[in-house]
């Protein structure tokens, strides 16, 4: 018998075997993260559920590779990265970020109308290596440390693709309201 | 800004993980600085829009038909397999048949017999070449480790 209490070790190891209940755990479990990279990366929320889903099914046919032995999500984050870049090179020429798959977390600050929309020109302009990093940092509030962790890269270099993600998200953001720089 | 070093200052004093003695560093600098003041402030701005923002979450009623759409494509994963097996089987016999009867036929001319032969040849070696690349292109695709895994 498999509830969300069950590890995920113990979830994936009775999936192989066959039991589709155990892997739904494991899928209720991923969804919103899964979900969420998805959408910083694509900026689409249709897109994101198409992707996230293949990431998963991906990980369903390929569970008995898996080491048990290792946390699941940072494996199955590495196939959600990779099909999230094959699909965005096969789409972008028609690819936008929807502000709308955002909302304000403080109402107290909220933004205008304007800016909502320089914001979203700006997040579409990036790439999304560094709508990547931009969404670990902000929508996902990891530290320095952790996205290194996640990204298999140095923290050195984390903070650089940051420095230059934000960099670039604030020339695009400048030049989205029509501020000559 | 044209101090490389001050970037990564001014990326740790704008998410408050600066030191003190880096912080003090960072301030002493962008008092004779005006490049570095300048894209301080913007740094400084930019942190607080972002952190104004959050992404939706997923209602409960989204989650459900999520895991209900992956499981439908879960179980239907199996189907396609099995019934794109079964579809170039037979066509593939079919077409198999339909050659060694052409073939065959007394009342085609030659001329006809080769030209059909040739232009199949064409294909099935346009096809082979076709998926040798396609299995080359994966072999060294940087990310096919990971999708594969």
């Amino acid at each position: 018998m498999v509830d969300m209490s069950t590890a995920d070790a113990e979830a994936i190891r009775l999936t192989v075997t066959g039991d589709k209940e155990a892997f739904a755990v494991i899928v209720a479990r991923y969804t919103e993260r899964a979900y969420r990279m998805a959408l910083y990366i694509l900026g689409s929320e249709q897109d994101a559920m198409d992707v996230s889903q293949d990431a998963f099914i991906r990980a369903y046919r390929n569970l008995k590779r898996f080491d048990l032995a290792r946390p699941f999500f940072p494996w199955f984050a590495r196939i959600l990265r990779n099909l999230c870049y094959n699909y965005y090179n096969r789409r972008k020429r028609r690819m936008t970020y929807d502000i709308e798959n955002f909302q304000i977390a403080l109402p107290s600050k909220g933004i205008t109308p304007e800016t909502r929309l320089a914001l979203n020109k700006a997040l579409s302009e990036l790439s999304p290596q560094d709508r990547e990093i931009i969404g670990k940092f902000y929508f996902e509030q990891l530290s320095y440390a952790e996205i290194a962790e996640e990204l298999d890269i140095p923290i050195g270099t984390v903070m650089s693709r940051l420095y230059y993600a934000r960099r670039h998200l604030k020339n695009f953001l400048l030049s989205a309201r029509g501020v000559k720089q | 800004m044209k101090h490389e070093h001050y970037k990564y200052l001014l990326l740790k004093v704008v998410d408050g993980v600066a030191s003190a003695k880096e912080k003090k560093e960072f301030l002493t600098h962008i008092r004779s600085c005006e490049e570095c003041r300048a894209e301080y402030g913007e740094f400084k701005n930019l942190e607080e829009l972002m952190s104004s923002i959050k992404l939706k979450d997923l209602t409960e009623e989204a989650r459900e038909v999520y895991w209900r759409s992956l499981y439908n494509r879960l179980e239907r994963g199996l189907g396609w397999i099995l019934l794109s097996l079964g579809a170039i089987l037979l066509l593939g016999f079919g077409a198999f048949m339909l050659i060694k009867e052409f073939i065959a036929s007394p009342t085609v001319s030659l001329i006809l017999k080769i030209g059909v032969c040739t232009i199949l040849g064409g294909i099935i070696v346009l096809l082979v070449s076709v998926i040798k690349e396609r299995l080359l292109v994966r072999r060294y695709d940087k990310y096919s480790k990971e999708v594969k895994l």
